[in-house]
């Protein structure tokens, strides 16, 4: 070893000390902070004063038993900028440690990695995953593997127009209606009236709502392929034509339901609380008795459409073990969830919570005039909460076949395309 | 005329190059990750990925930092000598170097593989002389495990196995021109590292055969030298048998010859006296008898002196003491002796001549001066000499006929190049120069 030598080595060991203890001061930073990824606004697209509420309400639950984490999110960002947004931060390679998963984009960061499977987590503390609504729980499922908790829901109700059904002499309709009932009924309004001033149910109540009434699966667990023709779907697509041959192809919009036209309207529980409820029952101007039941269906078949808004760990998180704290604080603390269901409009996703009393107050404070939601009523139609396909593009593919499909029902040969659509559907995800 | 100094100018080309290839692989991802981030494009970018990818800034500085410890692992492989004779080292320091080329690799996310071709460059160079370059079976075996290597490595292929982030699916977010551009670039820095690496190659088998040549023709020379040395050693030796010879002729001379001669006078004085006077001729053989006896004393001294390793049991200035002290017991003479050449280790032809030459003027002290006092001085004279200075309190003569001992001392002092002279004015001198190693004395 010449000195030039000696030298040259001293200068690198001297680097590669002076880098090491950079290195675990910056991990040692990065340990005691825990990064949130939120949106402003709430998930379910109704007006919210209290955008960071319920968040902040829960960190400081959290600083009590855990005073050396900061907690740091970035304020601001709306829900429809939020995907991009997180794209942006998972490609930076800045992704936080716990982000909140909106229903729709669940499968494709699913199917990218982007989360830390929670299922070690879960067994190494005996976790109880039975507090949770079934189906909210399956939301945050992908291939196995629990990769997110669910943090609150938004079930589908269907609505309907007492004052019009009094003065139509139809009866209302019993909880547990089967969709042949529904039909009837939607048939007997648009018979009852000459004019054609008054109809059954708006057109948001679609095909899909019909293949879940029947408890059809259109999509195969394994691969995604598409069944379009059993004995089940083609019930479903029949119910949705005889809907739609009824009205003539006329759009039954929700505008018509609000001047008191329609019978039924498949309605979000957050919309419905929101527009039932002062200030914003106003807006709507209606003057008729509202009234919600469960989505129809057949026996045994889990037909109200859910959205479930969950919180997952980044695969990348820098701070896994304090993520999966504040994580099981949000999803699973019951006074959090309290406050989720009071500030965001959803229902939570404990039944524990929802049959509260307390849960009671929240669904009757500032209604107007009508108490027809029991915590009963929405504890059944949260366990009737439908689980959706899981995989990549489901998205896509749904709206490529509602594409399909809608055109066929305007053209009226829906059952005559049905094989068409299912080969077309099923040839494109094989390119 | 391939020299190994352009070899190692273009490893280090090379090395720049792939350093380059590095950094430009690393910087298409920071730019084009950023490209997409200003444009908005995330969204679509992370569809079209089927995988999270992963942070640009880390595969940057992953990739550079683990190439600059490669870089410098190679320096040190190439400026230690250490390596270049032991073999087991060298091996050692190779595998690390082909470690940290695979972490420099996966780093940059198996998107270039030029490394390893550096890598193999690095082993031709720094094993040239390990392995003879008959040794078919280890180079055909490297050989065979960087085609895997580079085969294995190949982005098109790996890519099928893994998820990798794919570069063409990042560039293909950036306008059309600039990312075509971009792949050119790209395939051009491998290609041309290919072609630097086949470049070295072929200079490197240039070399070695210039080397088998250079071998050849210096093994030929070597021969004719050895030759030429067996007939010099064979010459040399008839020579020293010669000088043998010679000597034994003059020390026989020397002893036996003055001895046989007195008796030869004596034996005919004691004839013509033998009817004369018996008394005298008694006292005459006796005289022979005295004669006869130094004669084989002279003569048992001549085999000592001829018998071999007499001189090798002793350094010069014992031997000389030794010799001396045995003079003086046999003669009833005073020497003095005064050493200072030190412990110069002189070679053995000239320390035989000092020997002799001491020996001879001692005996012609004796024998023609009839002295009783020598005094011998040893002395260093500042011309880069050696300085024997023999002088004796003898008759001395004035006029040197030189005879044969002095021909002899003359010959045997321009053996070792150097000077004699005599002088019998004042008593009998005998002054010799010798030059020092390296000195001649023209």
């Amino acid at each position: 070893m010449t000195r030039k030598n000696k030298l040259i080595s001293l200068t690198v060991i001297i680097c590669l000390i002076t880098g090491a203890t950079f290195w675990y001061h910056h991990t040692r930073a990065q340990q005691k902070t825990l990064t949130i990824g939120l949106y402003t606004s709430s998930s379910w697209n109704v007006p919210n004063g209290h955008q960071y509420h319920v968040i902040d309400y829960a960190i400081k639950k959290f600083k009590q038993q855990h005073p050396d984490i900061k907690i740091k999110y970035e304020s601001g960002i709306q829900q429809d900028e939020y995907r991009n947004w997180l794209s942006e931060k998972i490609i930076e390679h800045q992704t936080p440690d716990l982000l909140i998963v909106p229903n729709q984009d669940f499968n494709s960061l699913a199917s990218e990695g982007a989360f830390k499977d929670l299922t070690p987590m879960m067994k190494q503390e005996n976790f109880n995953s039975q507090i949770f609504y079934p189906s909210t729980l399956k939301a945050g499922q992908y291939h196995g593997q629990q990769l997110a908790l669910p943090y609150e829901a938004n079930p589908t109700l269907m609505v309907m127009n007492k004052t019009l059904l009094k003065k139509l002499q139809v009866s209302s309709p019993q909880e547990n209606w089967t969709p042949q009932q529904f039909y009837q009924l939607c048939h007997q309004i648009v018979q009852s009236n000459q004019k054609k001033q008054y109809y059954g149910v708006t057109s948001s109540y679609n095909w899909q709502d019909a293949q879940l009434a029947y408890g059809n699966e259109l999509f195969s667990k394994t691969d995604g392929s598409v069944q379009l023709a059993t004995d089940k779907a083609r019930k479903a697509f029949s119910l949705v034509e005889n809907l739609t041959n009824d009205v003539s192809s006329y759009n039954v919009t929700s505008q018509l339901f609000d001047k008191g036209r329609v019978a039924f309207m498949p309605l979000g529980l957050a919309q419905y609380r929101t527009y039932t409820s002062y200030p914003f029952h106003i807006t709507r101007n209606n003057n008729f008795l509202w009234e919600c039941t469960k989505m129809p269906s057949k026996l045994a078949a889990h037909s109200t459409p859910m959205e479930t808004s969950m919180f997952a760990i980044s695969s990348k998180a820098k701070n896994p073990a304090a993520a999966w704290d504040f994580m099981k604080l949000l999803c699973t603390n019951q006074d959090v969830q309290y406050e989720v269901m009071k500030t965001n409009m959803g229902a939570s996703v404990l039944p524990s919570v929802v049959k509260s009393r307390a849960a009671q107050k929240i669904l009757d404070e500032k209604v107007i005039d009508y108490h027809n939601l029991t915590v009963k009523k929405l504890d059944s139609i949260m366990r009737d909460g439908a689980v959706y396909p899981k995989f990549k593009d489901y998205n896509h593919k749904c709206e490529e076949l509602d594409y399909k499909i809608q055109n066929a029902l305007k053209a009226g040969n829906l059952e005559t395309q049905l094989f068409n659509i299912q080969s077309q559907i099923n040839q494109s995800e094989e390119k | 005329m391939p020299k190994f100094k352009h070899l190692i100018i273009l490893r280090r080309m090379m090395l720049w190059l792939n350093f380059f290839a590095i950094l430009f692989n690393a910087t298409l991802f920071t730019y084009t990750t950023d490209y997409v981030i200003k444009t908005g494009q995330s969204y679509q970018l992370l569809t079209s990925l089927k995988h999270i990818p992963d942070s640009p800034q880390a595969i940057f500085w992953q990739s550079s930092i683990s190439f600059l410890i490669l870089a410098s692992l190679m320096f040190i492989h190439h400026h230690n000598h250490h390596f270049n004779h032991n073999s087991e080292l060298n091996n050692l320091i190779l595998l690390a170097e082909l470690l940290f080329a695979i972490v420099v690799f996966i780093s940059l996310r198996m998107t270039y593989n030029g490394v390893f071709l550096l890598i193999f460059v690095d082993f031709i160079i720094s094993n040239r002389n390990q392995y003879n370059f008959h040794d078919y079976l280890i180079w055909i075996l490297v050989a065979i495990s960087l085609l895997l290597i580079l085969l294995v490595t190949d982005y098109s292929i790996i890519s099928h196995l893994l998820t990798l982030p794919d570069l063409t699916t990042y560039l293909s977010f950036l306008p059309a021109q600039i990312g075509s551009t971009l792949i050119f670039w790209k395939n051009f820095i491998s290609t041309f590292n290919l072609t630097f690496f086949i470049l070295i190659l072929i200079y490197f088998a240039i070399f070695q055969l210039n080397q088998e040549n250079d071998i050849q023709n210096k093994l030929k020379l070597a021969s004719k030298a050895n030759d030429e040395l067996k007939n010099y050693a064979a010459l040399s030796e008839h020579i020293a048998q010669d000088r043998e010879r010679k000597r034994i002729a003059r020390d026989l001379h020397d002893s036996v010859g003055h001895v046989l001669t007195g008796i030869d006078a004596g034996i005919d004085a004691s004839l013509v006296l033998i009817d004369i006077d018996h008394a005298a001729t008694k006292k005459q053989l006796g005289k022979i008898q005295v004669a006869v006896k130094q004669g084989i004393k002279d003569v048992r001294k001549a085999l000592n002196r001829i018998r071999p390793g007499a001189l090798k049991n002793y350094t010069l200035a014992e031997s000389l003491r030794k010799m001396l002290q045995e003079y003086a017991e046999l003669s009833q003479i005073k020497i003095n002796f005064n050493y200072h050449w030190g412990t110069t280790d002189f070679e053995k032809t000239t320390e035989n001549v000092i020997f002799r030459i001491i020996e001879e003027s001692i005996t012609n002290s004796l024998r023609h001066g009839h002295a009783d006092e020598i005094t011998i001085n040893c002395t260093i004279l500042e011309q880069h000499r050696y300085q024997l200075l023999i002088k004796d309190n003898g008759s001395g003569t004035p006029k040197i006929k030189p005879g044969y001992g002095i021909t002899q001392m003359k010959e045997r002092v321009a053996i070792i190049n150097g000077k004699i002279s005599f002088d019998g004015s004042n008593g009998f001198v005998t002054k010799v120069e010798i030059p020092m190693e390296g000195e001649i004395n023209d």
